[in-house]
């Protein structure tokens, strides 16, 4: 990490901000500066005339009618999944199912993938840095078979214990469920290495994505993994959409898991048939304007580069870990050596709920709370912090203008 | 109202005064009943101390214990300055008196509850209504309970 901040001159943020209507708004008087993309991006206008442009002109329903709109709805929903295939390297469309996002991907796999083959004894293996999202799916299905669920630590410093892996990974562990990026604290896991350590032996591995979306380019088959969760919402597409990518063998073998219309081949009361895939994981009319909605965020992210965007939120993340440094009192949560830019951070004698509510009253949205982090927050010994993620249109004025407010919250409550 | 004015009602100097050095805290030594009050939203949870006298129909003080923001230590403090030497019929009703003036902006007329005017701004600001709620639902809960197994 630079000691040196670079100057904002490298890059000007200015045009990828104009993509983005919401941020033109004023909260209490005062410009918008959006810190809170970790809990839900803001959608560029590519996303937003995506979906318009479905409504208005298309509107039908998929794989159904034999008329023009719902052949010209069905082409559009299949275009955004087969975009989506290439954005995150699957091998192909029928590995990638629409779901409501990626809690539901996860208990997809919980309950159609483990819940059929998990024993007595048999261990699940995930990390304190889950979120509840990866965690309760997998207590739910513990209860349902006897299975154990197994921990793996987090140092102080916020990233996993890898030392803790291997004796971690015994011949009971089914499935290895992780974070890809940590919502919390911003911790970027090495999960390519995670993933080879569980192949060797053997155990399923699913990773959830959610976080990573917005700041990494995913590439499944490199990482290695068996399955992959995504929650639109959170790579700058609508909310209520996301993916499962899981390996075509894999889901092939699975059950369904909802039963309904379009997951069929035929349906008579003594015999139902299953469709293929994606189809058998994707029950009733799917949400059309949000699978194209989310394709659009995927098209609109590859017209940046997501190199291009890593890179400019790696300098964010430099300067403002730099500059919260400055505030006396505050301290970083979580400073892991690879970060995506998430930072959770406490202020002596300011709680950070008070934080959110001060800051809130000059524009400045941030997330306070435990992030749905609950175990990882209490491993830091701590009931609550306050984060600030930053997304793509986020720049370096907007930090600096952060850090004076930061200062006056702190001379207002200690 | 601009934001800075809406701010410094929100966070009067009673308020910040009173989450410096708060009333009651750290009191439950030899409490006749401790309660546990927690926010889901925020994760803050409390600890809240009754001391009633021998028969249980009266109570003598309150104490408190917890991490807490701002506003709810405050809440807390003043509940504990203001409500003390009371019969439990009393103490429900200054209970439901707060907890409508914060949640449904209900006018308080209680003499021993004026104080509690400082969280007024609260009333335009429900992200944080359960902040200042909580030590006084706390209590709320424990006096249902507790009516419960002495009926």
């Amino acid at each position: 990490m630079s000691a040196i901040p670079r100057s904002d001159s490298h890059f000007d943020v200015s045009a990828w901000r104009a993509d983005f209507p919401a941020l033109r708004r004023t909260v209490h008087g005062k410009p918008l500066v959006y810190f809170d993309s970790a809990a839900t991006a803001q959608r560029p206008l590519a996303v937003l005339t995506a979906m318009d442009q479905f409504y208005r002109q298309y509107n039908a329903n998929v794989h159904r009618g034999v008329h023009t709109l719902s052949g010209e709805a069905t082409d559009l929903f299949e275009q955004a999944r087969t975009r989506l295939t290439r954005h995150i390297n699957a091998d192909s469309e029928r590995e990638v199912i629409f779901t409501r996002g990626s809690t539901e991907s996860i208990n997809l796999v919980a309950q159609a993938y483990a819940r059929p083959k998990l024993q007595p004894g048999d261990q699940v293996l995930i990390s304190t840095m889950e979120h509840h999202s990866n965690i309760v799916p997998w207590q739910m299905v513990c209860e349902q078979t006897g299975a154990e669920l197994k921990i793996i630590p987090v140092l102080e410093n916020g990233e996993l214990d890898m030392q803790a892996v291997p004796q971690l990974l015994t011949e009971r562990t089914k499935i290895l469920a992780l974070v890809h990026v940590s919502n919390a604290v911003g911790t970027i896991n090495p999960v390519r290495q995670i993933c080879r350590m569980a192949r060797e032996r053997n155990i399923t591995t699913l990773l959830d994505g959610a976080q990573a979306m917005p700041h990494l380019a995913v590439d499944v088959q490199a990482i290695g993994c068996d399955f992959y969760s995504v929650s639109g919402h959170k790579m700058y597409g609508p909310t209520g959409i996301g993916l499962l990518y899981g390996r075509e063998a894999l889901l092939d073998a699975m059950p369904p898991w909802h039963g309904g219309g379009e997951m069929i081949r035929t349906v008579t009361f003594e015999k139902t048939t299953y469709n293929d895939l994606p189809a058998k994981f994707e029950a009733g009319t799917p949400n059309i304007a949000g699978a194209i909605g989310l394709g659009a965020a995927a098209a609109y992210l590859q017209s940046l580069g997501l190199e291009a965007i890593a890179e400019h939120e790696q300098h964010l993340l430099e300067h403002a870990t730099s500059q919260l440094k400055q505030v006396s009192g505050l301290r970083i949560v979580g400073e892991a050596r690879h970060k995506a830019s998430v930072i959770s951070f406490v202020i002596d004698g300011v709680h950070p709920h008070d934080l959110g509510t001060i800051v809130d009253h000059d524009g400045f949205a941030i997330r306070t709370g435990h992030h749905c982090t609950m175990p990882l927050i209490k491993r830091f010994g701590l009931p609550a912090t306050a984060r600030m993620s930053l997304g793509l249109y986020n720049s370096v004025a907007e930090i600096d203008a952060f850090i004076p407010v930061l200062k006056k919250a702190r001379a207002m409550l200690v | 109202m601009t934001a800075s004015s809406s701010l410094d009602a929100l966070y009067q100097q009673v308020i910040l005064e009173h989450n410096r050095h708060p009333v009651g805290f750290d009191q439950l030594d030899n409490a006749s009943l401790i309660a546990q009050g927690y926010n889901p939203v925020c994760g803050d949870h409390i600890q809240l101390g009754l001391f009633l006298d021998a028969g249980g129909r009266h109570l003598q003080k309150l104490g408190f214990d917890g991490q807490s923001c701002a506003i709810c230590t405050a809440s807390a403090s003043l509940l504990c300055q203001q409500l003390h030497d009371l019969s439990i019929d009393e103490l429900k009703i200054l209970v439901n008196s707060f907890l409508g003036f914060i949640k449904h902006a209900t006018p308080l007329q209680e003499p021993s509850l004026q104080p509690l005017q400082v969280f007024a701004e609260l009333q335009r600001l429900p992200t944080r209504q359960g902040c200042a709620a909580l030590p006084w639902e706390t209590l709320q809960t424990t006096l249902q309970e507790f009516e419960v197994k002495h009926e």
